[in-house]
Protein backbone atom coordinates (compact mmCIF):
# COMPACT_ATOMS: atom_id res chain seq x y z
CA UNK A 1 0.00 0.00 0.00
CA UNK A 2 2.69 2.43 1.04
CA UNK A 3 4.66 1.40 -2.02
CA UNK A 4 1.68 2.18 -4.23
CA UNK A 5 1.26 5.68 -2.85
CA UNK A 6 4.90 6.54 -3.26
CA UNK A 7 4.89 5.14 -6.80
CA UNK A 8 1.89 7.29 -7.68
CA UNK A 9 3.70 10.30 -6.28
CA UNK A 10 6.83 9.51 -8.31
CA UNK A 11 4.88 9.13 -11.53
CA UNK A 12 3.01 12.36 -10.83
CA UNK A 13 6.23 14.31 -10.38
CA UNK A 14 7.80 12.79 -13.49
CA UNK A 15 4.67 13.33 -15.57
CA UNK A 16 4.57 16.96 -14.46
CA UNK A 17 8.12 17.58 -15.62
CA UNK A 18 7.39 15.76 -18.86
CA UNK A 19 4.43 18.04 -19.41
CA UNK A 20 6.72 21.00 -18.78
CA UNK A 21 9.19 19.87 -21.43
CA UNK A 22 6.72 18.70 -24.07
CA UNK A 23 3.77 21.05 -23.80
CA UNK A 24 5.63 24.20 -24.92
CA UNK A 25 6.42 22.51 -28.23
CA UNK A 26 2.88 21.21 -28.61
CA UNK A 27 1.57 24.71 -27.94
CA UNK A 28 3.82 26.15 -30.65
CA UNK A 29 2.85 23.42 -33.10
CA UNK A 30 -0.90 23.78 -32.51
CA UNK A 31 -0.79 27.54 -32.82
CA UNK A 32 1.24 27.43 -35.99
CA UNK A 33 -1.86 26.03 -37.69
CA UNK A 34 -4.19 28.80 -36.52
CA UNK A 35 -4.89 32.25 -37.90
CA UNK A 36 -3.69 35.24 -35.95
CA UNK A 37 -7.04 35.90 -34.28
CA UNK A 38 -7.41 32.51 -32.73
CA UNK A 39 -3.79 32.58 -31.56
CA UNK A 40 -4.30 35.80 -29.67
CA UNK A 41 -7.79 34.95 -28.42
CA UNK A 42 -7.49 31.32 -27.50
CA UNK A 43 -4.03 29.86 -27.86
CA UNK A 44 -5.05 26.70 -25.99
CA UNK A 45 -7.67 25.56 -28.47
CA UNK A 46 -7.04 22.74 -30.91
CA UNK A 47 -7.11 23.98 -34.51
CA UNK A 48 -9.93 21.95 -36.02
CA UNK A 49 -12.33 24.52 -37.42
CA UNK A 50 -9.66 27.18 -37.63
CA UNK A 51 -7.00 25.03 -39.32
CA UNK A 52 -4.83 26.96 -41.75
CA UNK A 53 -1.45 26.69 -43.40
CA UNK A 54 -1.22 30.44 -44.01
CA UNK A 55 1.42 30.98 -41.31
CA UNK A 56 3.70 28.44 -42.93
CA UNK A 57 3.02 29.89 -46.35
CA UNK A 58 3.89 33.36 -45.10
CA UNK A 59 7.00 32.16 -43.26
CA UNK A 60 8.37 30.01 -46.04
CA UNK A 61 7.44 32.00 -49.13
CA UNK A 62 6.50 35.44 -47.82
CA UNK A 63 8.78 38.43 -47.37
CA UNK A 64 11.44 36.53 -45.44
CA UNK A 65 11.56 33.40 -47.59
CA UNK A 66 12.51 30.97 -44.86
CA UNK A 67 12.80 28.20 -47.47
CA UNK A 68 15.97 29.90 -48.59
CA UNK A 69 17.29 29.91 -45.01
CA UNK A 70 16.59 26.18 -44.87
CA UNK A 71 18.69 25.64 -47.97
CA UNK A 72 21.42 27.88 -46.55
CA UNK A 73 21.37 25.94 -43.29
CA UNK A 74 21.60 22.62 -45.07
CA UNK A 75 24.41 23.80 -47.35
CA UNK A 76 26.39 25.07 -44.35
CA UNK A 77 25.71 22.24 -41.93
CA UNK A 78 25.85 19.59 -44.65
CA UNK A 79 29.29 20.73 -45.81
CA UNK A 80 30.52 20.91 -42.23
CA UNK A 81 29.35 17.36 -41.53
CA UNK A 82 30.86 15.92 -44.71
CA UNK A 83 34.28 17.52 -44.30
CA UNK A 84 34.45 16.84 -40.56
CA UNK A 85 33.56 13.18 -40.96
CA UNK A 86 35.95 12.66 -43.87
CA UNK A 87 38.92 14.28 -42.12
CA UNK A 88 38.04 12.71 -38.78
CA UNK A 89 37.90 9.22 -40.31
CA UNK A 90 41.38 9.73 -41.83
CA UNK A 91 42.83 11.15 -38.62
CA UNK A 92 41.18 8.59 -36.38
CA UNK A 93 42.40 5.80 -38.65
CA UNK A 94 45.98 7.08 -38.47
CA UNK A 95 45.80 7.63 -34.70
CA UNK A 96 44.42 4.17 -34.14
CA UNK A 97 46.49 2.07 -36.55
CA UNK A 98 49.94 3.68 -36.87
CA UNK A 99 52.67 4.04 -34.29
CA UNK A 100 54.56 7.29 -34.78
CA UNK A 101 56.41 9.94 -32.85
CA UNK A 102 54.29 12.77 -31.54
CA UNK A 103 51.08 10.78 -31.37
CA UNK A 104 50.57 11.66 -27.71
CA UNK A 105 51.17 15.34 -28.41
CA UNK A 106 48.61 15.30 -31.20
CA UNK A 107 46.09 13.68 -28.95
CA UNK A 108 46.73 16.38 -26.37
CA UNK A 109 46.30 19.10 -29.00
CA UNK A 110 43.00 17.59 -30.07
CA UNK A 111 41.72 17.53 -26.49
CA UNK A 112 42.91 21.10 -25.90
CA UNK A 113 41.19 22.33 -29.05
CA UNK A 114 37.84 21.20 -27.66
CA UNK A 115 38.19 23.59 -24.75
CA UNK A 116 38.22 26.86 -26.68
CA UNK A 117 34.96 28.71 -26.37
CA UNK A 118 34.05 30.54 -29.58
CA UNK A 119 34.36 33.85 -27.66
CA UNK A 120 38.07 33.40 -27.26
CA UNK A 121 38.72 33.15 -30.99
CA UNK A 122 35.98 35.19 -32.61
CA UNK A 123 37.72 38.58 -33.03
CA UNK A 124 40.92 37.39 -34.68
CA UNK A 125 38.81 34.94 -36.65
CA UNK A 126 36.60 37.74 -37.89
CA UNK A 127 39.56 39.77 -39.09
CA UNK A 128 41.13 36.72 -40.67
CA UNK A 129 37.93 36.02 -42.60
CA UNK A 130 37.83 39.62 -43.78
CA UNK A 131 41.40 39.33 -45.06
CA UNK A 132 40.61 36.03 -46.77
CA UNK A 133 37.60 37.70 -48.39
CA UNK A 134 35.14 35.16 -47.05
CA UNK A 135 33.60 37.23 -44.28
CA UNK A 136 29.87 37.27 -45.05
CA UNK A 137 30.13 34.11 -47.15
CA UNK A 138 29.08 30.54 -46.32
CA UNK A 139 32.73 29.53 -46.22
CA UNK A 140 33.31 32.03 -43.44
CA UNK A 141 31.00 29.97 -41.23
CA UNK A 142 31.83 26.54 -42.66
CA UNK A 143 35.60 26.63 -42.12
CA UNK A 144 35.57 27.67 -38.44
CA UNK A 145 32.75 25.22 -37.72
CA UNK A 146 34.77 22.40 -39.28
CA UNK A 147 37.71 23.28 -37.05
CA UNK A 148 35.43 23.50 -34.01
CA UNK A 149 33.97 20.02 -34.52
CA UNK A 150 36.97 18.07 -35.81
CA UNK A 151 38.52 17.20 -32.49
CA UNK A 152 35.31 15.85 -31.04
CA UNK A 153 34.58 13.66 -34.08
CA UNK A 154 38.19 12.46 -34.27
CA UNK A 155 38.33 11.43 -30.63
CA UNK A 156 34.98 9.67 -30.80
CA UNK A 157 36.02 7.75 -33.93
CA UNK A 158 39.52 6.94 -32.67
CA UNK A 159 38.00 5.24 -29.66
CA UNK A 160 35.73 3.24 -31.90
CA UNK A 161 38.32 2.22 -34.50
CA UNK A 162 40.63 1.12 -31.67
CA UNK A 163 37.98 -1.41 -30.74
CA UNK A 164 37.88 -2.87 -34.27
CA UNK A 165 40.23 -5.87 -34.66
CA UNK A 166 43.09 -5.39 -37.14
CA UNK A 167 42.32 -8.77 -38.71
CA UNK A 168 39.42 -7.02 -40.41
CA UNK A 169 41.79 -5.20 -42.75
CA UNK A 170 44.41 -7.92 -43.07
CA UNK A 171 42.64 -9.99 -45.70
CA UNK A 172 41.79 -6.87 -47.68
CA UNK A 173 45.50 -5.93 -47.75
CA UNK A 174 46.45 -9.46 -48.76
CA UNK A 175 43.95 -9.24 -51.62
CA UNK A 176 45.93 -6.22 -52.79
CA UNK A 177 43.67 -3.40 -51.66
CA UNK A 178 45.34 -0.01 -51.21
CA UNK A 179 45.01 2.01 -48.05
CA UNK A 180 42.10 4.13 -49.25
CA UNK A 181 40.16 1.04 -50.30
CA UNK A 182 40.75 -0.38 -46.86
CA UNK A 183 39.47 2.78 -45.20
CA UNK A 184 36.35 3.13 -47.32
CA UNK A 185 35.48 -0.54 -47.85
CA UNK A 186 36.48 -2.00 -44.48
CA UNK A 187 36.83 0.63 -41.76
CA UNK A 188 33.95 2.92 -42.69
CA UNK A 189 31.28 0.19 -43.02
CA UNK A 190 32.36 -1.28 -39.69
CA UNK A 191 32.39 2.06 -37.91
CA UNK A 192 28.98 3.08 -39.23
CA UNK A 193 27.32 3.48 -35.83
CA UNK A 194 30.08 5.69 -34.41
CA UNK A 195 30.20 7.71 -37.62
CA UNK A 196 26.47 8.36 -37.51
CA UNK A 197 26.67 9.40 -33.85
CA UNK A 198 29.41 11.87 -34.70
CA UNK A 199 27.64 13.10 -37.84
CA UNK A 200 24.33 13.77 -36.09
CA UNK A 201 26.03 15.58 -33.28
CA UNK A 202 28.09 17.76 -35.63
CA UNK A 203 24.97 18.53 -37.64
CA UNK A 204 22.98 19.54 -34.56
CA UNK A 205 25.74 21.70 -33.26
CA UNK A 206 26.17 23.47 -36.57
CA UNK A 207 22.46 23.86 -37.31
CA UNK A 208 21.68 25.28 -33.86
CA UNK A 209 24.63 27.66 -33.70
CA UNK A 210 23.67 31.31 -33.54
CA UNK A 211 26.70 33.26 -32.38
CA UNK A 212 29.08 32.58 -35.24
CA UNK A 213 26.41 32.65 -37.93
CA UNK A 214 24.96 35.91 -36.80
CA UNK A 215 28.36 37.59 -36.67
CA UNK A 216 29.63 36.33 -40.01
CA UNK A 217 26.49 36.31 -42.16
CA UNK A 218 24.87 39.73 -42.23
CA UNK A 219 23.21 39.42 -45.62
CA UNK A 220 19.58 38.28 -45.21
CA UNK A 221 19.77 36.13 -48.36
CA UNK A 222 22.65 34.15 -46.94
CA UNK A 223 21.36 33.72 -43.40
CA UNK A 224 20.81 30.21 -42.13
CA UNK A 225 17.65 29.52 -40.22
CA UNK A 226 18.69 30.56 -36.68
CA UNK A 227 20.06 33.92 -37.76
CA UNK A 228 17.08 34.68 -40.00
CA UNK A 229 14.66 33.73 -37.25
CA UNK A 230 16.27 36.27 -34.95
CA UNK A 231 16.12 38.85 -37.73
CA UNK A 232 12.40 38.21 -38.25
CA UNK A 233 11.72 38.42 -34.55
CA UNK A 234 13.52 41.73 -34.18
CA UNK A 235 11.30 43.17 -36.93
CA UNK A 236 7.97 41.44 -36.34
CA UNK A 237 8.28 39.73 -32.97
CA UNK A 238 5.76 41.84 -31.12
CA UNK A 239 3.04 41.90 -33.76
CA UNK A 240 2.93 39.00 -36.17
CA UNK A 241 2.15 36.06 -33.91
CA UNK A 242 1.21 33.67 -36.71
CA UNK A 243 4.49 34.21 -38.50
CA UNK A 244 6.47 33.87 -35.26
CA UNK A 245 4.95 30.54 -34.18
CA UNK A 246 5.32 29.10 -37.67
CA UNK A 247 8.95 30.24 -37.81
CA UNK A 248 9.73 28.72 -34.42
CA UNK A 249 8.01 25.50 -35.48
CA UNK A 250 9.94 25.45 -38.74
CA UNK A 251 13.32 25.64 -37.06
CA UNK A 252 12.39 22.99 -34.49
CA UNK A 253 10.48 20.44 -36.60
CA UNK A 254 13.38 18.96 -38.62
CA UNK A 255 15.40 18.57 -35.44
CA UNK A 256 12.52 17.04 -33.48
CA UNK A 257 11.90 14.53 -36.28
CA UNK A 258 15.60 13.72 -36.42
CA UNK A 259 15.63 13.39 -32.64
CA UNK A 260 12.65 11.05 -32.42
CA UNK A 261 14.18 8.69 -34.98
CA UNK A 262 17.76 8.82 -33.79
CA UNK A 263 17.49 9.66 -30.09
CA UNK A 264 19.84 6.89 -28.98
CA UNK A 265 22.64 8.14 -31.22
CA UNK A 266 21.97 11.74 -30.27
CA UNK A 267 21.99 11.19 -26.51
CA UNK A 268 25.19 9.14 -26.79
CA UNK A 269 26.88 11.73 -29.02
CA UNK A 270 25.95 14.69 -26.85
CA UNK A 271 27.22 12.97 -23.75
CA UNK A 272 30.49 12.25 -25.51
CA UNK A 273 30.69 15.86 -26.67
CA UNK A 274 29.96 17.26 -23.25
CA UNK A 275 33.44 18.62 -22.67
CA UNK A 276 33.45 20.49 -25.95
CA UNK A 277 33.94 24.30 -25.79
CA UNK B 1 50.85 -3.71 -42.27
CA UNK B 2 51.09 -0.17 -40.89
CA UNK B 3 54.81 0.52 -41.13
CA UNK B 4 54.83 3.76 -43.09
CA UNK B 5 56.16 6.81 -41.23
CA UNK B 6 54.69 9.22 -43.77
CA UNK B 7 51.14 7.96 -44.25
CA UNK B 8 49.87 8.83 -40.75
CA UNK B 9 50.97 12.43 -41.27
CA UNK B 10 49.24 12.57 -44.64
CA UNK B 11 46.04 11.64 -42.83
CA UNK B 12 46.55 13.90 -39.84
CA UNK B 13 47.90 17.09 -41.35
CA UNK B 14 44.60 18.40 -42.81
CA UNK B 15 42.96 18.08 -39.40
CA UNK B 16 45.89 19.74 -37.66
CA UNK B 17 45.89 22.53 -40.22
CA UNK B 18 42.22 23.30 -39.56
CA UNK B 19 42.70 23.30 -35.82
CA UNK B 20 45.80 25.50 -35.95
CA UNK B 21 44.46 28.03 -38.42
CA UNK B 22 40.96 28.43 -36.97
CA UNK B 23 41.47 27.71 -33.26
CA UNK B 24 45.01 27.90 -31.89
CA UNK B 25 46.16 30.80 -34.02
CA UNK B 26 43.14 33.05 -33.33
CA UNK B 27 43.27 32.09 -29.66
CA UNK B 28 46.87 33.28 -29.49
CA UNK B 29 46.14 36.43 -31.47
CA UNK B 30 43.25 37.16 -29.13
CA UNK B 31 45.53 37.19 -26.12
CA UNK B 32 47.97 39.45 -28.00
CA UNK B 33 45.12 41.73 -29.13
CA UNK B 34 43.95 42.19 -25.58
CA UNK B 35 47.01 44.41 -24.93
CA UNK B 36 46.19 46.86 -27.72
CA UNK B 37 43.76 49.67 -28.33
CA UNK B 38 41.90 49.51 -31.65
CA UNK B 39 40.12 52.43 -33.26
CA UNK B 40 38.20 50.23 -35.70
CA UNK B 41 37.73 46.53 -36.37
CA UNK B 42 40.36 46.59 -39.11
CA UNK B 43 42.69 49.16 -37.49
CA UNK B 44 46.14 48.53 -38.99
CA UNK B 45 48.13 50.33 -36.30
CA UNK B 46 46.63 49.55 -32.94
CA UNK B 47 48.32 51.19 -29.99
CA UNK B 48 49.96 49.07 -27.29
CA UNK B 49 48.32 49.80 -23.96
CA UNK B 50 49.51 46.95 -21.74
CA UNK B 51 46.93 45.90 -19.20
CA UNK B 52 44.88 49.02 -19.74
CA UNK B 53 41.98 47.13 -21.37
CA UNK B 54 41.75 44.83 -18.38
CA UNK B 55 41.76 47.74 -15.95
CA UNK B 56 39.11 49.52 -18.03
CA UNK B 57 36.90 46.49 -17.93
CA UNK B 58 37.18 45.96 -14.21
CA UNK B 59 36.28 49.62 -13.66
CA UNK B 60 33.27 49.29 -15.97
CA UNK B 61 30.04 49.03 -13.95
CA UNK B 62 28.20 47.09 -16.62
CA UNK B 63 31.03 44.56 -16.77
CA UNK B 64 30.88 44.07 -13.03
CA UNK B 65 27.13 43.74 -13.27
CA UNK B 66 27.34 41.20 -16.10
CA UNK B 67 29.87 39.26 -14.05
CA UNK B 68 27.62 39.27 -10.98
CA UNK B 69 24.59 38.34 -13.11
CA UNK B 70 26.55 35.40 -14.49
CA UNK B 71 27.69 34.30 -11.02
CA UNK B 72 24.10 34.38 -9.76
CA UNK B 73 23.13 32.34 -12.79
CA UNK B 74 25.84 29.82 -11.95
CA UNK B 75 24.32 29.52 -8.47
CA UNK B 76 20.81 29.10 -9.85
CA UNK B 77 21.99 26.54 -12.36
CA UNK B 78 23.78 24.50 -9.70
CA UNK B 79 20.85 24.53 -7.30
CA UNK B 80 17.83 24.44 -9.60
CA UNK B 81 19.10 22.78 -12.76
CA UNK B 82 21.51 20.23 -11.33
CA UNK B 83 19.24 19.74 -8.29
CA UNK B 84 16.15 19.07 -10.40
CA UNK B 85 18.16 16.76 -12.65
CA UNK B 86 19.37 14.79 -9.63
CA UNK B 87 15.90 14.44 -8.14
CA UNK B 88 14.39 13.39 -11.47
CA UNK B 89 17.17 10.84 -12.02
CA UNK B 90 16.67 9.34 -8.55
CA UNK B 91 12.94 9.10 -9.21
CA UNK B 92 13.31 7.49 -12.64
CA UNK B 93 15.83 5.10 -11.08
CA UNK B 94 13.03 3.96 -8.72
CA UNK B 95 10.49 3.04 -11.37
CA UNK B 96 10.30 0.21 -13.85
CA UNK B 97 7.73 1.36 -16.39
CA UNK B 98 7.91 4.31 -18.81
CA UNK B 99 11.49 5.21 -17.93
CA UNK B 100 12.53 5.45 -21.58
CA UNK B 101 9.60 7.76 -22.31
CA UNK B 102 10.79 10.07 -19.55
CA UNK B 103 14.33 9.91 -20.85
CA UNK B 104 13.34 10.87 -24.39
CA UNK B 105 11.05 13.71 -23.34
CA UNK B 106 13.29 15.18 -20.63
CA UNK B 107 16.20 15.35 -23.05
CA UNK B 108 14.19 16.86 -25.88
CA UNK B 109 14.69 20.62 -25.22
CA UNK B 110 18.45 20.17 -25.54
CA UNK B 111 18.36 19.39 -29.24
CA UNK B 112 16.31 22.48 -30.07
CA UNK B 113 18.24 25.63 -30.89
CA UNK B 114 18.34 28.22 -28.16
CA UNK B 115 17.18 30.75 -30.75
CA UNK B 116 13.88 28.92 -31.20
CA UNK B 117 13.52 28.45 -27.44
CA UNK B 118 14.16 32.13 -26.77
CA UNK B 119 11.52 33.22 -29.25
CA UNK B 120 9.15 30.63 -27.85
CA UNK B 121 9.53 31.98 -24.32
CA UNK B 122 9.02 35.49 -25.67
CA UNK B 123 5.66 34.28 -26.97
CA UNK B 124 4.85 32.93 -23.50
CA UNK B 125 5.80 36.12 -21.65
CA UNK B 126 4.24 38.59 -24.08
CA UNK B 127 1.94 41.06 -22.31
CA UNK B 128 -0.77 41.50 -24.93
CA UNK B 129 -1.41 37.96 -26.10
CA UNK B 130 1.23 35.78 -24.50
CA UNK B 131 0.45 32.27 -23.32
CA UNK B 132 0.82 33.06 -19.63
CA UNK B 133 -1.54 36.01 -19.77
CA UNK B 134 -4.09 34.06 -21.78
CA UNK B 135 -3.96 31.45 -19.07
CA UNK B 136 -4.57 34.14 -16.44
CA UNK B 137 -7.51 35.56 -18.43
CA UNK B 138 -8.96 32.05 -18.81
CA UNK B 139 -9.07 31.56 -15.06
CA UNK B 140 -10.57 35.00 -14.57
CA UNK B 141 -7.47 36.88 -13.46
CA UNK B 142 -6.07 40.14 -14.78
CA UNK B 143 -3.19 40.32 -17.21
CA UNK B 144 0.21 40.56 -15.63
CA UNK B 145 3.27 42.48 -16.88
CA UNK B 146 5.71 39.55 -16.62
CA UNK B 147 8.71 41.24 -18.16
CA UNK B 148 8.28 44.59 -16.41
CA UNK B 149 11.75 46.19 -16.66
CA UNK B 150 11.07 48.03 -13.40
CA UNK B 151 11.12 44.71 -11.57
CA UNK B 152 14.67 43.66 -12.32
CA UNK B 153 14.71 40.55 -10.18
CA UNK B 154 11.65 39.07 -11.82
CA UNK B 155 12.79 39.96 -15.31
CA UNK B 156 16.18 38.42 -14.59
CA UNK B 157 14.62 35.21 -13.32
CA UNK B 158 12.26 34.94 -16.29
CA UNK B 159 15.13 35.58 -18.71
CA UNK B 160 17.14 32.80 -17.11
CA UNK B 161 14.25 30.37 -16.69
CA UNK B 162 14.66 28.79 -20.16
CA UNK B 163 18.45 28.61 -19.67
CA UNK B 164 17.86 26.52 -16.56
CA UNK B 165 14.92 24.55 -17.98
CA UNK B 166 16.64 23.56 -21.23
CA UNK B 167 19.57 21.60 -19.79
CA UNK B 168 17.92 19.78 -16.87
CA UNK B 169 17.51 16.74 -19.14
CA UNK B 170 21.20 16.69 -19.98
CA UNK B 171 22.40 16.32 -16.40
CA UNK B 172 19.44 14.05 -15.72
CA UNK B 173 20.78 11.59 -18.31
CA UNK B 174 24.31 11.79 -16.88
CA UNK B 175 23.05 11.10 -13.35
CA UNK B 176 20.72 8.35 -14.50
CA UNK B 177 23.46 6.56 -16.42
CA UNK B 178 25.61 6.66 -13.28
CA UNK B 179 22.76 5.44 -11.09
CA UNK B 180 22.18 2.45 -13.33
CA UNK B 181 25.85 1.64 -12.78
CA UNK B 182 25.54 1.28 -9.00
CA UNK B 183 25.90 -2.37 -8.09
CA UNK B 184 22.76 -4.26 -7.11
CA UNK B 185 24.58 -5.95 -4.25
CA UNK B 186 25.10 -2.75 -2.29
CA UNK B 187 21.47 -1.79 -2.67
CA UNK B 188 20.21 -5.26 -1.75
CA UNK B 189 22.36 -5.30 1.36
CA UNK B 190 20.85 -1.98 2.40
CA UNK B 191 17.37 -3.31 1.78
CA UNK B 192 18.00 -6.33 4.00
CA UNK B 193 19.14 -3.90 6.71
CA UNK B 194 15.73 -2.27 6.43
CA UNK B 195 16.70 0.85 4.53
CA UNK B 196 13.79 2.76 2.99
CA UNK B 197 14.02 3.95 -0.63
CA UNK B 198 14.46 7.51 0.54
CA UNK B 199 17.23 6.60 2.96
CA UNK B 200 18.92 4.50 0.29
CA UNK B 201 18.99 7.51 -2.03
CA UNK B 202 20.43 9.80 0.64
CA UNK B 203 23.04 7.58 2.24
CA UNK B 204 24.05 5.29 -0.64
CA UNK B 205 23.20 6.62 -4.06
CA UNK B 206 24.04 10.31 -3.71
CA UNK B 207 27.46 9.70 -2.10
CA UNK B 208 28.26 7.21 -4.88
CA UNK B 209 27.54 9.94 -7.41
CA UNK B 210 30.40 12.09 -6.10
CA UNK B 211 32.68 11.70 -9.11
CA UNK B 212 29.87 12.22 -11.59
CA UNK B 213 28.73 15.23 -9.58
CA UNK B 214 32.17 16.72 -10.00
CA UNK B 215 32.00 16.39 -13.80
CA UNK B 216 28.48 17.77 -13.82
CA UNK B 217 29.40 20.79 -11.70
CA UNK B 218 32.36 21.62 -13.94
CA UNK B 219 30.21 21.27 -17.06
CA UNK B 220 27.42 23.35 -15.55
CA UNK B 221 29.78 26.16 -14.52
CA UNK B 222 31.81 26.35 -17.73
CA UNK B 223 28.60 26.05 -19.77
CA UNK B 224 26.94 28.86 -17.81
CA UNK B 225 29.91 31.22 -18.25
CA UNK B 226 29.34 30.91 -22.02
CA UNK B 227 25.59 31.51 -22.04
CA UNK B 228 24.68 33.86 -24.84
CA UNK B 229 21.73 32.99 -27.10
CA UNK B 230 18.81 32.97 -24.67
CA UNK B 231 19.57 36.18 -22.74
CA UNK B 232 20.49 37.86 -26.04
CA UNK B 233 17.05 37.06 -27.43
CA UNK B 234 14.88 37.55 -24.33
CA UNK B 235 16.52 40.67 -22.88
CA UNK B 236 18.50 42.10 -25.84
CA UNK B 237 21.51 44.28 -24.98
CA UNK B 238 20.95 43.53 -21.32
CA UNK B 239 17.65 45.42 -21.43
CA UNK B 240 16.87 47.54 -19.43
CA UNK B 241 19.98 49.70 -19.96
CA UNK B 242 22.50 46.87 -19.72
CA UNK B 243 21.35 45.80 -16.28
CA UNK B 244 20.55 42.24 -17.37
CA UNK B 245 23.73 41.57 -19.31
CA UNK B 246 25.59 38.34 -18.77
CA UNK B 247 29.26 37.94 -19.74
CA UNK B 248 28.51 36.56 -23.20
CA UNK B 249 26.01 39.21 -24.22
CA UNK B 250 28.04 42.12 -22.88
CA UNK B 251 31.16 40.94 -24.63
CA UNK B 252 29.22 40.74 -27.87
CA UNK B 253 27.89 44.26 -27.39
CA UNK B 254 31.35 45.61 -26.56
CA UNK B 255 32.90 44.14 -29.66
CA UNK B 256 30.27 44.58 -32.30
CA UNK B 257 28.41 47.70 -31.40
CA UNK B 258 30.95 49.84 -29.63
CA UNK B 259 33.98 48.76 -31.66
CA UNK B 260 36.26 48.24 -28.71
CA UNK B 261 38.08 45.26 -30.05
CA UNK B 262 40.96 45.30 -27.58
CA UNK B 263 38.61 45.53 -24.63
CA UNK B 264 36.48 42.71 -26.04
CA UNK B 265 39.60 40.58 -26.50
CA UNK B 266 40.60 41.07 -22.88
CA UNK B 267 36.99 40.29 -21.99
CA UNK B 268 37.34 36.93 -23.77
CA UNK B 269 40.61 36.24 -21.96
CA UNK B 270 38.95 36.97 -18.61
CA UNK B 271 36.13 34.56 -19.49
CA UNK B 272 38.58 31.78 -20.30
CA UNK B 273 40.54 32.44 -17.10
CA UNK B 274 37.30 32.43 -15.09
CA UNK B 275 36.35 29.10 -16.65
CA UNK B 276 39.71 27.54 -15.82
CA UNK B 277 39.68 28.94 -12.25
CA UNK B 278 36.15 27.72 -11.57
CA UNK B 279 36.95 24.25 -12.89
CA UNK B 280 40.09 24.09 -10.75
CA UNK B 281 38.13 25.30 -7.72
CA UNK B 282 35.44 22.68 -8.25
CA UNK B 283 38.03 19.97 -8.60
CA UNK B 284 39.62 20.99 -5.31
CA UNK B 285 36.36 21.31 -3.41
CA UNK B 286 34.82 18.15 -4.79
CA UNK B 287 37.77 15.79 -4.60
CA UNK B 288 37.85 12.78 -6.83
CA UNK B 289 37.03 9.70 -4.82
CA UNK B 290 39.11 6.85 -6.21
CA UNK B 291 37.28 4.26 -4.11
CA UNK B 292 34.08 4.47 -6.16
Amino acid sequence: MKRKISNTLIYTVLATWMFGTVYPFIWVLLNSFKDKNSIINNSFSIPITTFTLDNYREALFGRYELWRAYINSFIISGSVVIVVILLAVFTAFAMSRYQFKGKKIIFGLLIASMMFPIFSTIFPLFRMLVRLGIQGEFLGVILPQIAGNLAFATILLTGFINSLPKELEESAFIDGANIFQVIFKVIVPNAKSAISSAAIFVFLWSYNDLFLQMIILKDVDKMPISALLLEISSKEGGTNYGLMVAAVALIAIPILVLYLFLQKHIIKGLLAGAIKG
Amino acid sequence: MYKSKIMPWVFIIPTLAFIFVFLFYPFGVNIYTSFFKFRSVLDQNPEFVGLHNYVDLIKDDTFVRSFVNTLILVGLVLVLQVGTALILALLVNQITKLSSLFKVTFFMPIVISATALGLMFNLFYDYDYGMFNQLLLNIGEEKFFWMDPANLVRRYLLTMLPVIWQYVGFYFIIFLTALYGISEEVLEAAEIDGCSDFKKAIIIKIPLLQNVMRTVVVLAITGTLKVFDLPHIISPNGYPSGKLHVLGTYMYEKAFSSNQLGVAASFAVIMVIAGVLFSALTNTVLKQNKDI
